[in-house]
């Protein structure tokens, strides 16, 4: 891999669901080190476009390619994309009782370190660790013993989400609205999250319907999806535009 | 032969050997439940499809049920010890080490049935009447157990029941008295080895609390791993739960799966009685759990919670049954099951409200997940209720795993295979986190991981559960 090579190139991408066209010939370059934020009207395709990046099954890519750091991604199962360096922040995450947030975190951390060549990380030091990283997200400790999501408030569950990623430390971090119905406060901390992980080598997708979020986390970029396509691109001031005009002018 | 010759032919042995056994002299001769399991057993039939109870036994199951008890039927019986299923000295050395590996606390330690002294120590365990032999009893704890064993059961109906009843040669007697309350779990663990030829073996045991006694019981069924001919065991336990007394049970059946057990279980709860039971079981040729709850007092509460699990071609068979007699009594039972492979279980939960039994709250549940096209699962809650001022309900579902839960899994890197076991314990923690002992709970995690086959990875895992990184 070169300088030079994007972390994640989507070329010419059409996916279908069933018999329906959801994506319909998009592209996008995201390099090290940048930030792109996603917007569009419901149904335009944004949430397909991170599940099918994280593999998620129910979809089927017709045409087009996907690199991750240049390598082919489609082939591969969710989990080796994980392994990988791709993170997807679920904008709906899956409650799973009786699997404590703990075993779970430790579970993928380990995953993922074994596919690093690296150790398994020794239980004492994992758990100081996942309670550092819920103090920066003003996440109470007790939560990393109870049941994956069970019962966490709409908040919660989206700040578990961050705390996992940044556990993993991903190359390329998918938020799929992550920002959705949360109130100011846990818009903040989930962005300081967000923030806190940015760097040179990183680069982050935030698939998002509000412009909120971008107050907050500054994209480097801005693309609008309709009709399953990137219709219009620009820097962070489009995220305003939209705000004020609304999706509609577009088209 | 076709199954039913077999069964019918098996049964008329069973018969002929019990009355020639009855006729010998009975090492309890004031006992008198055995006069009235006789004439039940010889005149009842043996389990069989047609019964409602065993409708969903497969035929195999049954075959095995037919076979151990055709076999030369012994038990806790001191004629049989003496005449030569004497536990050898390696085997008590092999179970002693299992023992250490137990949660630690009193224990009583049974094989095949037989009470052994080596292996039990109640340690500081203490109480007014120590737990003792019926072969020890006094003659108020004979009248104690002549009144209680076996009272509740309609022997003609529970085949398996009244042969063990009909044969009790000792037996256990846990008997507090009112207001006792030992502060420490008394712990009855069963072993089971083959016997020659496969016998079934029989364990008997009786539970009394008197008015407002309290008691904590773990009771851990268990086998040697062997290469030898399967093993059959027959326990009857009797719980009698005076005015408001207290008792919670926590029952783990993790025997090897050549293993057959059948456990009949009768709790009768008196005036605000309450009872708490917590039950874990694996599978094995046959496995079948029948437990009565009789509510014979107002404002008495039952709560059942059971997971089972079978995999490979194991049964599995729980039978609930709620009796609720009396008014002001409620009662909740949860149990899940786990099915795989080409495995089958059953259960049966019933609450039947009797008219006198107004404003009775029972609730009963059974989820289940099934994860084999192969694996058979017959799920049956039912409600009887003749009282018409009552809450009830009942339900039961039958899922497999979720994809979205086995995809978010996998977005974190977890394989496939390690997801779905993580999933399934996952499920099944859910009732293990009730059991009230936590040292039982670790216990029983290493056996789940050892169950699914990922010992080391699953138990580094559950470790973290334990409070040791507070």
């Amino acid at each position: 891999m070169t300088a030079s090579t994007p972390i994640l190139d989507v070329n010419e991408l059409v996916v279908t669901a069933g018999d329906k066209t959801i994506l319909n010939g998009l592209s996008l370059r995201v390099n090290p080190g940048e930030v792109h934020a996603i917007m569009g009207p419901n149904g335009s395709g944004k949430s397909t476009l991170s599940n099918v990046i994280a593999g998620k099954p129910g979809y089927e890519v017709v045409s087009g390619s996907i690199q991750f750091q240049g390598e082919d991604l489609l082939p591969m199962a969710p989990e080796e994309r994980a392994r990988a360096g791709i993170f997807l922040a679920f904008q709906y995450p899956v409650e799973i009782p009786g699997v404590s947030n703990m075993q779970f975190l430790k579970a993928s951390v380990d995953a993922v370190r074994q596919h690093q060549g690296l150790a398994e990380i020794d239980s004492p030091a994992f758990i100081r660790m996942a309670r550092e990283q819920c103090a920066a997200l003003k996440l109470d400790p007790a939560f990393l013993k109870r049941g994956v999501n069970e019962g966490f408030s709409g908040g919660e569950k989206k700040r578990n989400e961050i705390l996992q990623m940044a556990l993993l430390q991903p190359s390329l971090g998918l938020l799929d609205e992550t920002d959705s119905g949360l109130d100011i406060d846990a818009l903040q901390i989930a962005a300081e999250g967000v923030n806190a992980l940015r760097d040179e080598q990183r680069a982050f997708v935030l698939v998002t319907h509000y412009q909120r979020l971008l107050n907050y986390v500054k994209p480097d970029f801005v693309h609008v999806l309709a009709a399953g396509k990137i219709a219009k691109s620009g820097g962070s001031e489009l995220a305003l535009e939209l705000e004020a005009k609304g999706y509609s002018w577009i088209q | 032969m076709n199954s039913a010759d077999l069964t019918t032919q098996l049964h008329s042995q069973v018969q002929s050997q019990l009355q020639a056994q009855a006729q010998q002299q009975s090492t309890l001769p004031w006992l008198t439940v055995t006069e009235r399991a006789l004439p039940a057993l010889l005149q009842g039939s043996f389990p069989n499809r047609r019964l409602e109870s065993w409708k969903y036994s497969s035929q195999t199951a049954l075959q095995q049920a037919a076979l151990f008890s055709g076999a030369k039927v012994s038990g806790a019986n001191h004629s049989v010890s003496q005449a030569g299923s004497e536990v050898s000295s390696a085997m008590v050395e092999q179970l002693q080490t299992r023992c250490q590996q137990l949660p630690p606390g009193p224990r009583l330690v049974f094989i095949n049935g037989q009470w052994n002294s080596d292996l039990s120590d109640l340690g500081s365990f203490s109480v007014a009447h120590a737990p003792c032999r019926f072969s020890e009893a006094s003659v108020a704890q004979q009248q104690l157990i002549n009144t209680h064993l076996g009272a509740s059961s309609d022997l003609s109906q529970q085949f398996f029941t009244a042969s063990n009843l009909a044969q009790v040669s000792d037996g256990l007697l846990i008997h507090l008295a009112a207001n006792e309350s030992p502060d420490q779990t008394l712990q009855l663990v069963h072993f089971s080895s083959p016997t020659d030829a496969g016998q079934m073996t029989l364990g008997t045991a009786l539970v009394v609390l008197e008015s407002g006694a309290q008691l904590s019981l773990i009771e851990i069924f268990d086998s040697l791993e062997t290469e030898s001919p399967a093993a059959a065991h027959h326990q009857h336990m009797d719980i009698v739960l005076q005015a408001n007394a207290r008792l919670v049970h926590q029952r783990v059946q993790v025997e090897d799966e050549t293993q057959a057990t059948l456990t009949n279980l009768q709790v009768d709860c008196q005036r605000d009685a309450n009872y708490q039971q917590f039950d874990l079981c694996f599978g094995g040729p046959i496995k079948r759990n029948d437990i009565q709850l009789n509510f014979n007092g107002a404002g008495a509460h039952g709560e059942l919670n059971g997971v089972f699990l079978a995999k490979h071609s194991q049964h599995v068979d729980n039978q609930i049954n709620l009796h609720h007699n009396q008014p002001h009594c409620t009662s909740n039972t949860e149990y899940k099951g786990f099915v795989t492979d080409s495995s089958r279980a059953v259960f049966n939960g019933r609450i039947l409200i009797q008219p006198d039994a107004q404003k009775t709250a029972a609730h009963l549940n059974n989820k289940n997940l099934l994860l084999s096209s192969q694996a058979e699962l017959n799920t049956k809650p039912e409600l009887e209720i003749y009282a018409d001022d009552v809450q009830c309900s009942h339900g039961a579902t039958i899922g497999r795993l979720a994809d979205s839960a086995l995809f978010y899994f996998q977005s974190r890197g977890i394989d496939h295979d390690r997801a779905e076991a993580m999933l399934c314990l996952g499920f099944i923690n859910e009732m293990v986190k009730k059991f009230p002992a936590a040292t039982l709970q670790h216990w029983i995690a290493a056996r789940l991981a050892a169950y699914f086959n990922d010992v080391d990875q699953l138990n580094a895992l559950w470790s973290l559960e334990s409070g040791d990184h507070d």
